[in-house]
């Protein structure tokens, strides 16, 4: 994670880069005159200092020109044994002396360009620093000052007396007064430090501990995750934009204007240098987080084994290891197998082909609010017509529609219990009405429906559909592709239902990114194709299928799910708490951390937020530095699908930016001031 | 063949993996390289498959793996949708350039070649306002079911799945080796369907492989694909070129339409454009693509930031070693030696093929044309067991055909061609005409 910070006269301090390396040298040669050559950093040496620990390198810039600089190595600091020369740290200039776990940083240079003295350069290099051991949480900073005045008064004070005086108040040290007056408490000389005729050879052992603040160095920055350098989007992230608007066709879909350049864990950067914290996940994929190493290199180890020879053509073990840890990880004892496809809207029309076939029926029965996929008979079975479906039609015949119990938006006055006794009997109805229960091959429900609005489906419904498929032979299909791979906090969603599906369909987050969906179920529907009646070139990509069984491992630890659990808490916690605070929150609900606010103008009728309000939600969050998603058939939900593994300091800091867009836009709303499309953070 | 290894992994595949997936070859891959697999046993078998026509760029070329790492180590999905990122843009930048036509356009991906004729259809929808899509008989497009529909083979890819998605109307492709008049015979047919069957002007699309892939390699008359564009144009139907297995190079040019001077509406990739990662493509005029609403195309995981890099590696890879220059000598050096096989082999019907883009369709009588589906088994077996995996095709499963890596070295090319040589020579009965 790097660093940067504008000082209030325009210089800019940040993480040393490559380039700088050359100028580096030059500010040592300017700075140190008096120092030997091997005693001084060379470009070369610069280079190594970032390879080794790129956080602890920092330089102070006037636009391109290094105008100040400091390096600094993690070390085991022993109060009884501190005796050192410059040259034990330097270890030649390369600072291989550093310690990936050592717990405190030691400073090994800190320069100012003479022209820049008194701007108060070293000052913020040293809260940078004292930033740097409060995000690593370590014990504090260390470092070697100079005697700087000694070297002019040796001949007639001795050197106790000077420090003593230093270490008074009584004389100034040129280095050394202004090192205590930042914070660095004097621990004792250092005889033959350097060699520098200047302070004569002698350094003070200083120890900035980690309790003290330090001037200019703020701990909620330090400790913050969020960093945003420019307004949304920035200059690179426009020009990417600009080019994609020629490139590619306008209806393709676009949540936010974040360009990304890297990602890791819950944290998205930029193109401009800004940091996000995702709270999208990639519209629920990234369970596991942004490319943990264990999957990089299981895809990386595949790669390089072969990307592709096809599953129709030949077998190959990361397709076998994936369908039997699926086999046996899925809800139900029975023998199982598994089929694997590319995508989740493939993995659905896979679980359909092969229910009909078991079965000899054709009809299909899903529900309002549910989504599938975007191929003609995924879409079909999903729901929300305006923006998926218009155009595209006719669309597959032989479906049946049911509403979804969703309790919120029960009749007023109707209790949550005699709500679902009417939907499980408008399910039986329409058994008569729309469709025999002989003719259906399969019921096919999202156990908590994604795009529909987190809606979880209420148990004694789910129930009734179990007892109606087994009393007909009906195929029951789970979707999972976003309740599943852990994103309720079980691996499963039907694991907090206990009702076991025939055939469930996983994806998204199951891959960690990489595309991949997976059909298990019941060894006798999964056999029920024809050879060759089922399967894709591209089907179980071996790089994709390394990923999934990682992804599955990182997954099915309980610390994991605790994690992901404890994640869950917080979240609902804090939504409960905003909908006390917020009219405009009209219900909280989901099944674990997989949470959603649905807002509304009036919480009696449930009347729909304005979409612009809602999408002015959205704007405000990314602004601040969270990316945010919307759900739900009237597109007045923001859904929580963040990395289930990011920390929860991280994501409490992500929900202070929520809240802060949820309270503006409350005020706007009270206001009645215009909604405005673009916004600054 | 096979191995103790891979017996002991047959075992496994019965047990986990639903019995309806094909398993062409019994070859447990190990790893890959070039143009060679070698299964867990040690057994090293030059690809003439590819992956079914994936790997045209080779296996584990350097520069691709070190995309993809560099790629995962950055970000390995973001959902385009949602965080855009350079790559996909670049991709498509790459694609909107290199595809025929000089006209304005734009793409976005999919993850596999029958999304992509998914999103076809549904962008010819939405663009004319109409329903019907018109396609061809031993057409392919894939197993999602509106592409399903569209394919014609229903043993084993459609029995049992219908309903299919409708209005979709199947004319007879243009097969010269099976019919006379081909390009005469099926525009009458278009003809008499747009007569008796169904206004020209309910047609909202017409698919099209430029060269047949699972349909036998079937390579029309020029003058085919050229009266169907006129047909379109007249018609205001949309022509998507479905180039999934006939694109990257596969027949000598990045594009088989550059082989016929066709320029589609739409342009469908897939299979080789990422060295064999799932992406998939949909290029077209600006103002066909432009038509939507925001939102209205998209998925998950589609251009998936991996894939991307894979492919743009892929690509400079193709102009680097020149692989469509070495996709038009494997052709050659094909046809020369399977023209020698239908001088001795009766069995031998037809030798066809655009660049590296090879078939031999075999029959157990040249006048009849019979097909000689059980041959061509055996001669895949034949192949197989003595080092070579050969993928075969056609509506009757009589045809070989050659989807080789085009990184394939000349000698070994040959090496994997004296296979086939005896692989005749042990099956067929062969007689000189």
């Amino acid at each position: 994670m790097s660093f940067f910070r504008k000082l209030p006269d325009g210089l800019v301090v940040l993480n040393a880069r490559p380039e700088h390396a050359g100028q580096l040298e030059e500010l040592q040669r300017i700075c140190f005159p008096t120092l030997r050559d091997e005693e001084r950093f060379r470009a070369v040496h610069f280079l190594k200092h970032q390879e080794l620990f790129a956080a602890g390198q920092l330089v102070a810039l006037d636009g391109d020109r290094v105008v100040g600089a400091t390096a600094t190595v993690r070390l085991h600091f022993d109060p009884a044994h501190v005796d050192h020369t410059f040259a034990d740290i330097i270890q030649g200039g390369w600072l291989t002396s550093h310690d990936p776990t050592g717990a405190w940083l030691y400073g090994a240079d800190l320069s100012t360009h003479p022209d820049y003295r008194g701007r108060g350069i070293a000052r913020a290099l040293y809260a940078a620093r004292q930033e740097l051991v409060w995000r690593l949480r370590l014990e504090g900073q260390v470092t070697a000052g100079m005697l700087a005045g000694y070297g002019a008064v040796k001949a007639t004070t001795p050197v106790e007396t000077y420090y003593a005086g230093v270490v008074a108040g009584e004389i100034r040290d040129p280095t050394i007064s202004m090192q205590i007056a930042t914070g660095f408490e004097p621990r004792g000389l250092l005889a033959n430090y350097l060699s520098d005729p200047v302070c004569d050879n002698y350094a003070v052992l200083l120890i900035l501990p980690a309790e003290k603040q330090v001037k200019g160095a703020s701990r909620s920055f330090a400790m913050s995750s969020i960093r945003m350098e420019t307004e949304m989007p920035g200059p690179r992230a426009r020009a990417a934009l600009a080019r994609r608007a020629e490139s590619m066709p306008a209806g393709l879909g676009r949540a936010t204007d974040v360009v990304v350049e890297r990602a890791e864990g819950a944290l998205i950067h930029d193109v401009d240098g800004n940091t996000l914290i995702d709270l999208a996940g990639g519209i629920g994929m990234m369970a596991v987080g942004h490319s943990p190493k264990a999957i990089v290199d299981a895809t990386d180890a595949q790669a390089r084994r072969f990307i592709h020879t096809c599953s129709l053509v030949t077998t190959y073990e990361p397709y076998m290891a994936l369908a039997e840890l699926l086999n046996e990880v899925t809800p139900g004892d029975f023998k199982k197998k598994t089929l694997l496809a590319s995508s989740g809207g493939e993995s659905v029309e896979e679980a359909i082909k092969l229910a009909r076939k078991f079965t000899g029926r054709s009809t299909i029965v899903c529900f309002e609010g549910a989504y599938h996929g975007r191929t003609l008979l995924t879409l079909s079975l999903t729901s929300k017509y305006g923006l998926f479906k218009a155009g595209f039609g006719p669309f597959a015949s032989d479906i049946v529609r049911l509403p979804f119990p969703n309790t919120y938006r029960r009749p007023a006055g109707m209790s949550e219990e005699d709500f679902v006794d009417y939907a499980i009997s408008q399910l039986d109805l329409a058994m008569i009405a729309q469709v025999d229960p002989s003719a259906i091959a399969a019921f096919i429900i999202e156990p908590v429906q994604g795009e529909g609005g987190f809606v979880p489906v209420p148990r004694r419904y789910l129930e009734h559909i179990r007892r109606l498929c087994d009393q007909h032979g009906i195929v029951l299909i789970a979707d999972e592709i976003q309740c599943g791979s852990g994103r309720t906090g079980k691996l499963f969603a039907l694991e907090h239902y206990g009702v076991i599906p025939d055939i469930l369909v996983a994806a998204k987050s199951l891959g960690a990114g990489m595309p991949i969906g997976a059909i298990t179920g019941r060894s006798e529907i999964m056999d029920a194709a024809q050879v060759g009646g089922i399967g894709s070139t591209y089907g179980g990509s071996p790089v994709a299928c390394a990923a999934a069984i990682e992804a599955l491992t990182i997954i099915r630890q309980p610390e994991f799910l605790a994690h992901a659990n404890q994640l869950g808490h917080v979240l609902r916690g804090t939504l409960e708490r905003w909908k006390a605070r917020y009219e405009l929150i009209g219900d909280v609900r989901g099944l674990g951390p997989m949470l959603l606010m649905e807002l509304v103008s009036d919480r009696v009728r449930r009347t729909p937020l304005p979409p612009e309000d809602t999408v002015r939600i959205v704007k405000l969050a990314a602004a601040g530095g969270v990316i945010l998603i919307r759900a739900g058939l009237l597109s007045n939900c923001i859904r929580f699908l963040p990395p289930l593994t990011m920390p929860e300091a991280m994501l409490c800091e992500a929900l202070e930016v929520v809240e802060r867009a949820l309270a503006t836009v409350t005020e706007e709303r009270m206001a009645n001031v215009p909604v405005l499309v673009e916004s600054r953070g | 063949m096979p191995g103790p290894l891979s017996l002991g992994l047959a075992a496994r595949r019965k047990l986990a993996v639903s019995r309806g997936v094909p398993q062409l070859t019994p070859v447990f891959v190990a790893s890959a390289s070039g143009a060679t697999l070698t299964d867990v046993d040690g057994n090293v078998f030059l690809d003439f498959a590819g992956g079914i026509g994936c790997i045209n760029a080779g296996h584990a070329d350097p520069t691709v793996l070190s995309a993809i790492r560099e790629q995962s180590e950055h970000f390995l999905h973001t959902c385009f949708m949602v965080s855009p990122y350079e790559s996909y843009i670049a991709l498509a930048e790459r694609l909107n350039e290199l595809s025929p036509g000089t006209f304005e356009k734009r793409t976005f991906f999919v993850n596999t070649g029958a999304e992509a004729v998914e999103n076809a259809v549904k962008i010819a929808r939405s663009y004319t306002g109409r329903p019907g899509v018109l396609c061809f008989d031993d057409g392919y497009h894939g197993r999602t079911y509106m592409a399903m529909a569209l394919t014609a083979k229903v043993k084993p890819y459609k029995a049992g799945f219908g309903p299919f998605p409708e209005p979709v109307y199947r004319v007879p492709f243009a097969h010269p080796y099976r019919c006379a008049d081909a390009t005469g015979h099926s525009l009458r047919q278009i003809q008499a369907l747009f007569e008796s069957g169904v206004r020209p002007d309910e047609i909202a699309a017409l698919i099209v492989e430029p060269i047949q892939g699972e349909g036998g390699f079937v390579v029309p008359p020029p003058e085919f694909l050229r009266a169907l564009r006129s047909l379109c144009d007249q018609h205001g139907i949309v022509l998507v070129a479905d180039e999934v297995q006939t694109g990257f190079g596969r027949t000598g040019k990045l594009f088989a339409c550059d082989q016929f001077g066709l320029v589609p509406d739409l342009l469908l990739t897939a299979k080789s454009m990422a060295s064999g990662m799932p992406i998939a493509g949909i290029t077209g005029r600006a103002e066909i693509m432009d038509h939507l609403e925001p939102g209205a195309v998209g998925g998950t995981f589609g251009g998936n930031p991996v894939s991307c890099a894979a492919a743009l590696a892929t690509i400079a890879l193709f102009e680097r070693e020149d692989l469509c220059g070495r996709s038009e000598t494997l052709g050659r050096l094909f046809a020369e030696r399977a023209h020698s096989w239908q001088k001795r082999f009766a069995c031998v019907g037809d030798v066809r093929g655009i660049g590296g883009m090879q078939a031999m369709e075999l029959v157990t009588d040249r006048r009849t044309k019979e097909p000689a589906a059980e041959l061509t088994r055996a001669v895949s077996r034949f192949a197989l067991e003595h080092g070579v995996i050969l993928v075969t095709a056609g509506t009757f499963g009589n045809v070989i055909r050659i989807l080789v890596p085009l990184v394939v070295g000349e000698a070994q090319f040959q090496e994997g061609l004296d296979v086939v040589e005896q692989a005749l020579e042990s099956c067929a009965r062969g007689a000189a005409r």
